[in-house]
């Protein structure tokens, strides 16, 4: 078990490949494996709740108030809470979340050899984007990617915002990431792809979840410098070049899509510019 | 007189002085526990604050500086504890409530429970201290009176 939040006696008859907890006051809980969605019989009280949101908040909501108006908190070993609750406006951002309600416990796994059958010498010097829906298991695969280009001499720059990737905090990392990677975590991705570009001198940049203009303009960057760019995309076809996406249609060598089924991190379809 | 007589007045004194210091020493241990709980409070808000510090971290921190009745009591290393259930209970409850709510609700509580504290230091813990001296100086002379007496 990657982190002590694993012990709480909520989740002690979990199975050990579970990758999602769904954790709902006055809800039953579920949780979700590689292969299947479980429901079990059991409701969680407000009083487990309030437990489990305390171990979560390691009993300080108040000093990740600010984490939390991102809705999510980074916990060790790469493991991301995902919080629903009441939100606090002060003027159009968010300012807290209160009364919390919903957690969504995603536990990341490392498993080794999941990219070889990609035949993982065709991405050597290649741009590649990883489409997938969420829960799809394109963290999974960037990260095997990761490592593999690494441990075959590459500088590989892992621009981890929240530490899912590398499960990085403390100053080490609970995933295996390779010989020659270095991480950015905590870095917002503006900031990161610069500094990377910058300071790191990588081969590969490898980062998960495109999002917005900042990450096209630093894909763009790293393009244009000659690095070599390997990313992920929430999405569930391969016309994923729309709207803010689409200065990088001429990017990507390969796209990869994956699918949820029949089991997570099926390769669905893959496209060769 | 006989030497018995002398020898019950004795006794009478001295348990009359022992109970009067015992209720002395409680109550001194009552607002020396009242004293270090504000001091915390203060502590804790002054943390919380400004620095958004984790509650262990602000514990280690609080325990390296601090010493006496009411770190003992956080260390969790006192079992007698000179508060009534009721009192005890309020105290814990909320400590137990620290960590639970956004920063700003959670410094607005913990300022309103210091100025609540600062009112309750400056009037009931004085009160103890003045009662303890008080109790210790009528028990005394309680068994004084009696030792005359039986004498």
């Amino acid at each position: 078990m990657p982190n002590e939040l694993l012990h709480h006696h909520l989740f002690k008859d979990l199975p050990s490949d579970v990758t999602e907890i769904r954790v709902r006051k006055r809800r039953r809980l579920t949780y979700l494996t590689t292969l299947r969605r479980v429901v079990l019989d059991h409701v969680v009280t407000d009083a487990e709740f309030e437990d489990l949101l305390s171990v979560v908040t390691d009993r300080s909501l108040y000093a990740l108030t600010e984490k939390l108006t991102n809705g999510y908190l980074p916990l060790k070993g790469g493991i991301r809470v995902g919080v629903a609750g009441e939100g606090v406006l002060d003027g159009d951002r968010i300012k807290t979340v209160r009364h919390v309600t919903s957690l969504a416990i995603r536990i990341p796994h490392q498993i080794f050899g999941i990219a070889d059958f990609l035949g993982i010498d065709r991405y050597f010097r290649q741009n590649v984007l990883i489409v997938s829906p969420p829960a799809g298991g394109k963290t999974t695969l960037l990260r095997e990617i990761a490592r593999k280009l690494s441990d075959h001499e590459h500088n590989v720059v892992l621009l981890d915002e929240r530490g899912e990737i590398s499960g990085a905090g403390e100053g080490g990392f609970a995933m295996k990431i390779g010989e020659n990677t270095d991480v950015l975590f905590g870095f917002p991705k503006r900031i990161a792809y610069e500094n990377a570009l910058r300071a790191m001198n990588p081969d590969y940049i490898v980062t998960d979840e495109l999002s917005g203009e900042g990450d096209v303009e630093g894909v763009l960057r790293a393009y244009y410098g000659g690095v070599k760019v390997i990313a992920t995309l929430h999405g569930d076809t391969t016309e994923a070049f729309r709207g803010v996406f689409s200065p990088l249609t001429s990017v990507f060598d390969r796209i990869v899509l994956l699918s949820k089924k029949p089991t997570v991190g099926t390769v669905k379809r893959e496209i060769l510019k | 007189m006989n030497l018995g007589t002398i020898f019950a007045g004795i006794c009478a004194f001295f348990s009359s002085a022992f109970v009067g210091l015992w209720i002395k020493k409680k109550l001194l241990r009552k607002a020396s526990f009242y004293e270090g709980y504000y001091d915390y409070l203060l502590f804790a808000t002054d943390k919380i604050g400004y620095e958004r510090m984790p509650i262990g971290e602000l514990n280690a921190n609080y325990f390296k500086r601090r010493t006496g009745e009411f770190v003992a009591f956080l260390k969790g290393e006192i079992t007698s504890i000179p508060l009534k259930e009721g009192e005890l209970t309020e105290v814990r409850s909320y400590l137990d409530s620290i960590g639970t709510t956004d920063a700003e609700t959670q410094i607005g509580s913990l300022s309103a429970k210091c100025a609540e504290m600062k009112r309750f230091t400056e009037t009931e813990c004085v009160k103890y201290r003045k009662d303890a001296s008080l109790y210790f100086k009528l028990s005394a002379l309680i068994g004084l009176a009696a030792l005359i007496l039986l004498a």
